[in-house]
């Protein structure tokens, strides 16, 4: 897949997608001399699955996702907290999310935390932590820079 | 209804259903021997009870491409409530909830409740339920040959 240029990526989208996809490019494709800033590529990208061994929770200096839907799957319930940390381009935490519910359970005499789905929109990242979430959806781009 | 090219369909789509929906043709139609080509794509509205509706069912050869789905809430129950999503090998791969836990210490026991999550852009064989009574869905019967 080839670049794709910002005119072209945001012929369809809405407001807040436009706003978000011409601050990505302002940030990371303008080619300083000597900077790694420049898109190479703009790959559409769908995912549909399970968190641990997916491509999200690799950080690359030269990846980075432009991300128009993330939902992390909800469904387990756990005596932690379920949530998910981002990474931004330098590999440093940019970000949390998380949608649970929680309440004490006597039985067990522990906290217990409810997953439940929530759709992230509009956002970028390197990589993904997370913490009992198994399962993700991912709708957006992997950029490739210089 | 007969097969939708992948350029019909993408007409007038926002861009997160146009990527889904590239890649779901892009993994569905790429013409190999594997069971992988589109036959029929039905544009499908059912809004319902879950039991006995056709989504429970797994037929190799048959697939949901879903705009939308919302699971309805309104249920108070002692064990969580959810969705199982299945591939096409019928395996789970995705789950949905949406549900808020309280101890009830009258009942001495967990009470959850489910409300609606409308759940977008992704596909399934089949789903498994538990608690949910009712689902609206929104998309496409897909047929593989």
């Amino acid at each position: 897949m080839a670049r794709i240029e910002l005119n072209a990526l945001t012929v369809k989208m809405k407001p807040e997608q436009k706003i978000f996809t011409a601050w990505f490019y302002s940030q990371f494709d303008y080619a300083a001399p000597g900077i790694n800033r420049h898109i190479n590529n703009v790959e559409p990208l769908f995912y549909q699955g399970l968190t641990a061994g997916s491509e999200f929770t690799v950080y690359a200096a030269t990846k980075l996702y432009l991300c128009l839907s993330l939902e992390p799957g909800g469904a387990t319930e756990n005596t932690s907290l379920e949530y998910m940390e981002f990474h931004d381009a330098a590999n440093n935490i940019i970000y949390y999310y998380s949608n649970d519910s929680g309440y004490y359970n006597v039985t067990g005499a522990a906290l217990d935390y409810i997953t439940n789905n929530f759709n992230f929109t509009n956002n970028y990242f390197s990589r993904i932590v997370t913490s009992n979430i198994t399962t993700i959806k991912f709708i957006g781009y992997r950029i490739t820079l210089n | 209804m007969p097969r939708i090219e992948l350029a019909q369909l993408i007409g007038n789509l926002t861009p997160e259903q146009e990527i889904f929906t590239s890649w779901f043709y892009s993994q569905f139609d790429n013409g190999s021997a594997a069971h992988r080509r589109i036959i029929n794509v039905e544009p499908f509205y059912y809004q319902g009870a879950i039991a006995g509706s056709e989504f429970l069912t797994y037929v190799n050869t048959k697939l949901y491409l879903c705009f939308s789905m919302v699971s309805e809430g309104g249920v108070n129950a002692n064990i969580l409530g959810f969705l199982t999503f299945y591939n096409e090998a019928n395996a789970v791969f995705y789950n949905q909830s949406n549900d808020i836990g309280f101890w009830n210490t009258g009942g001495v026991i967990a009470v959850y409740i489910n409300n609606n999550y409308d759940l977008t852009n992704f596909y399934f064989s089949r789903l498994v339920t538990a608690n949910l009574i009712n689902l609206k869905f929104i998309g496409y019967r897909i047929t593989l040959n």
